[in-house]
């Protein structure tokens, strides 16, 4: 079941003393949506192409090639990722791609090419001309304001990995997930874990070990029969038992209370990653892209 | 197939100081010499020693590895106490607490490392998957 709802705001006080509020977002689960997602890195990033036209520039100069793929200004997460690249898990999903996940941008098979013929060229500049390569990318640095020591989206990062840890443990979970192990029960995978979080299961993820590869154009629906009906066995069992909804409950509250603590850091980071993304707009609309 | 293919000797060394959290190392940083160029490094100790995993695009379930490289001993997963990302291209590596890219992630960008899990909350022998961006796959 999904849970949406409207946003709301949140009184918190900052350091001085003073109160703020701070708009949340409208409850998806669906979409996985959580309160820290708006000081998180977008998984359509337009700081990464900025810097790679940098990086053309600056190579060029040097007398090497360096591609930059675009993506189409509307270009939005694959079906598996939500808005900030979390792994998104249900029944329409398994039924695609059992435990695997679609590309993270919906672009087409053709795009996904280009894209992955641009980065294997410019790995083989990067292994051949390594220094000129890391001079570059710290000029772009320089240039974008993201060479300091502070990443303005760890705080965000290390809150919610907090928020989940807690989320995991909270009480409601643990009860959802002893269900879900009774649900899922004829399904009969000989070492089910305790907890969905653990699938897929030894015996089901070798079905498709760990390659250290691309994943085929065109073939991420390739999926082993019996990993298909696992996951979508499984997709069904935390949906029937009430998991999915109790764990991204407890992840929500959890990062509610996180951004109820750290208002003040937040908006203060928020605003060095908006002066970023700022920077690296003006970097695109002012230089033309090679290819 | 097993990950291990990709896997190379190494030798380990202390190579970039990162702190707590907000307190990277800074970009360009000399990289671990244990960790080659255009790789994802995971490591069983911190310092970038022990044991090693190293990956070119991503490692979807550290438990389908039976061993760290090196004298690392048996089972990476959950194991990892320090990452590092050499990749050459300008890619993000992301590293994720659950299997096949779930649950939250830890981000590293080119150049940059966490020398020393432990000293960030939540996240030591806790890696279960790892991938450069674009091949979270």
């Amino acid at each position: 079941m999904a849970i949406a709802g409207l946003s709301v705001s949140l009184l918190t006080a900052c350091s001085t003393g003073a109160s703020h509020e701070v708009e949340l977002p409208a409850e998806n689960q669906a979409r996985w949506t959580l309160p820290l997602d708006q000081y998180q890195r977008s998984i359509v990033d337009t700081t990464f192409e900025a810097q790679q036209i940098l990086v053309q520039d600056c190579m060029r100069k040097r007398g090497y090639k360096w591609g930059v793929f675009v993506d189409s200004p509307d270009v939005r997460p694959g079906p598996s990722w939500n808005d900030v690249r979390r792994k998104l898990f249900d029944v329409e999903l398994a039924e695609q791609f059992g435990y695997g996940t679609s590309r993270e941008l919906a672009r087409t098979d053709a795009e996904e090419a280009r894209w992955r013929a641009i980065d294997t060229a410019n790995s083989e500049v990067g292994r051949a001309a390594g220094a000129t390569v890391d001079a570059c990318f710290a000029e772009s640095g320089r240039t974008l304001g993201t060479d300091g020591r502070t990443d303005p989206y760890s705080l965000a990062e290390q809150l919610a990995g907090n928020a989940y840890d807690d989320a995991v443990m909270a009480k409601e979970v643990l009860a959802a997930e002893r269900k879900w192990r009774a649900c899922m029960g004829p399904v009969g995978v000989a070492d089910l874990p305790e907890s969905p979080l653990m699938m897929p299961s030894g015996s089901i993820s070798a079905l498709r070990p760990s390659d250290d590869a691309p994943s085929p154009i065109g073939r991420q629906t390739a999926v082993p029969t019996r990993e298909r009906d696992v996951a979508v066995a499984d997709a069904r069992c935390r949906d029937s038992t009430g998991y999915s909804v109790a764990l991204y409950e407890a992840e929500w509250h959890a990062q509610v209370d996180a951004l109820r603590r750290r208002a003040d850091d937040l908006r203060r980071y928020r605003k060095q990653a908006d002066a970023e993304t700022s920077r690296a707009a003006r970097v695109i609309a002012d230089h033309p892209v090679a290819g | 197939m097993r990950l291990t293919r990709t896997l190379t000797t190494i030798a380990a060394s202390v190579a970039v100081a990162a702190g707590a959290l907000g307190a990277v190392a800074p970009a360009n940083a000399a990289a671990p010499a244990s960790c080659p160029r255009g790789a994802g490094c995971t490591y069983k100790n911190s310092n970038y020693s022990g044991g090693y995993v190293n990956f070119y695009y991503n490692v979807r379930n550290y438990a389908d590895i039976d061993y760290w490289g090196g004298a690392g001993g048996l089972f990476p997963n959950d194991d990892v106490s320090s990452v590092y990302n050499n990749g050459t291209t300008g890619k993000r590596t992301f590293f994720y607490k659950e299997k096949n890219y779930g649950g939250t992630a830890l981000i590293r960008n080119k150049g940059l490392g966490y020398i020393n899990l432990a000293n960030l909350t939540g996240w030591n022998d806790r890696i279960s998957s790892a991938c450069f961006e674009g091949y979270c796959n």
